[in-house]
């Protein structure tokens, strides 16, 4: 079975498969509510981050995805800067990460019920710098090392790319070689736009990267990044999400023309696939739509279900989700049309 | 002189009821509209967040009113039988 939780500008919606080809769609669940992200606990239960424009950012947990249940004692600081919004949640062995705007993690140690700032990141020396982007400032992103426990990276916008070697006490800025979206005049080590990473879990220093300022990758984790744009349709390289099926090592990426536009260069709307880790980049099969489709895919709404088979899914801002069950050789979309799509999580594979 | 404590019913949003079970109004005791928010927030701890902000006050884009009549001073005087409704400002979108 696999399950998608599907978050959107106006509640979330629970998409399940036996087959992958018919779908049963449940929702909207925190009707109303924009769903930022969904994920699960380490103990199993499901969990939703729902943000409102008057009532703020809370987290809500599920043992069966039909009844929710706010967290009482979610992330949140503790005066004098605001937890806007919940943006990631990233299991590392028994402990639960949240990335969130205003930008900073929080660590749950006892199954999401409990949370503590990350306060080596949160109090970053370089804090007094970081300025949000068009999308905030946020932590939008969290990449683990399977092989370390001590090694996190996150992915904060408008400052770049970090990464922790001692567990979170402290962290360093990793973004060599990256174009500088708007760099600051003090401090030449923050400014960098990163929009998603995405790592291979067999060796953790291979990093790939969507930036606002194109597509990179990383082969000694974060120390260097190349730029990996060669077939890519847009000279800016410009888009959000990156996911990676780490079993044959094929990596996604919806492309848009540029930040001042964010839609497909020409309304020609797909998704593009690189098969050699980058070096190159071509239309990910077939599926999409005939005519012009002027929407994007936000930083959130991609994942994989990682299945031999090559499960890949997105929503747009237009409200379609996507689906390939065959590593993107083909694409369909689910019988629906959603709220703007802010995520689309795999909950289970 | 302070205040008498009197029972006063608090409304609260739809989509804050669907969090706790979908019951939009609450009988609370206080003396003032703030201290029927608190009231409020104290039988339902989970809508504390979305009612007050990180800095103790009450949240940018919600309004409360008193009587039907807002927005309202926190520090208003309630009688026996007030009405406080917690509503999302046009402001928020």
């Amino acid at each position: 079975m696999v399950t998608l939780g599907i978050g959107t500008a106006k509640g979330a919606w629970i998409v399940s498969s036996a087959d992958r080809q018919s779908w049963e769609i449940s929702g909207p669940h925190l009707k109303g509510w924009e769903v930022t992200t969904l994920g699960r606990a380490p103990g199993g239960d499901y969990l939703l981050s729902a943000v409102s424009p008057w009532y703020g950012a809370a987290l809500h947990r599920s043992s069966d995805l039909s009844r929710w249940q706010q967290i009482v004692e979610g992330p949140a600081y503790a005066q004098d800067r605001e937890l806007s919004r919940i943006w990631t949640l990233q299991i590392v062995g028994d402990a639960l990460y949240a990335g969130v705007a205003e930008a900073g993690m929080f660590v749950s140690r006892d199954d999401g019920r409990t949370w503590s700032p990350m306060t080596g990141l949160n109090e970053h020396e370089t804090r007094a710098g970081w300025e949000p982007g068009a999308g905030g400032l946020m932590a939008h992103r969290i990449l683990d090392d399977p092989t370390n426990p001590d090694r996190m990276w996150c992915a904060i916008s408008a400052v770049g790319v970090l990464r922790t070697d001692d567990g979170g006490e402290t962290w360093q800025l990793k973004n060599a070689g990256v174009v500088c979206a708007a760099a600051d005049g003090e401090d030449p080590e923050i400014g960098y736009c990163v929009h998603s990473i995405a790592n291979d879990p067999a060796n953790p220093d291979r990093i790939w990267r969507q930036d606002h300022k194109g597509v990179y990758r990383t082969t000694d984790g974060g120390e260097q990044w190349e730029r990996i744009q060669n077939g890519l349709p847009n000279e800016s390289g410009f888009g959000f999400p990156i996911v990676r099926h780490h079993g044959t090592g094929a990596l996604f990426i919806v492309p848009l023309e540029s930040d001042e536009y964010r839609t497909p260069v020409s309304g020609a709307f797909a998704a593009y696939r690189s098969t050699d880790d980058g070096d190159s980049w071509h239309v990910s099969g077939s599926g999409w739509p005939t005519d012009m489709y002027f929407a994007g895919v936000l930083r959130d709404a991609m994942d994989c279900d990682q299945l031999d088979t090559g499960g890949v899914y997105f929503g747009t801002t237009a409200g379609t989700v996507f689906a390939s069950t065959d590593l993107g050789e083909t694409w369909a979309t689910l019988p629906a049309t959603f709220p703007r799509i802010s995520s689309v999580r795999v909950l289970d594979a | 002189m302070t205040a008498e404590v009197v029972s006063v019913t608090v409304t609260i949003p739809t989509m804050l009821a669907q969090l706790i079970g979908g019951a939009r109004r609450h009988q609370v005791a206080a003396s003032t509209v703030a201290g029927a928010v608190a009231a409020l927030i104290s039988e339902q701890r989970l809508l504390g967040v979305h009612i007050i902000d990180e800095s103790g006050d009450v949240r940018r884009h919600v309004r409360v009113f008193h009587n039907d009549v807002g927005p309202a001073s926190l520090d208003t005087t309630l009688t026996q039988g007030d009405t406080v409704t917690i509503i999302q400002a046009v402001s928020g979108g």
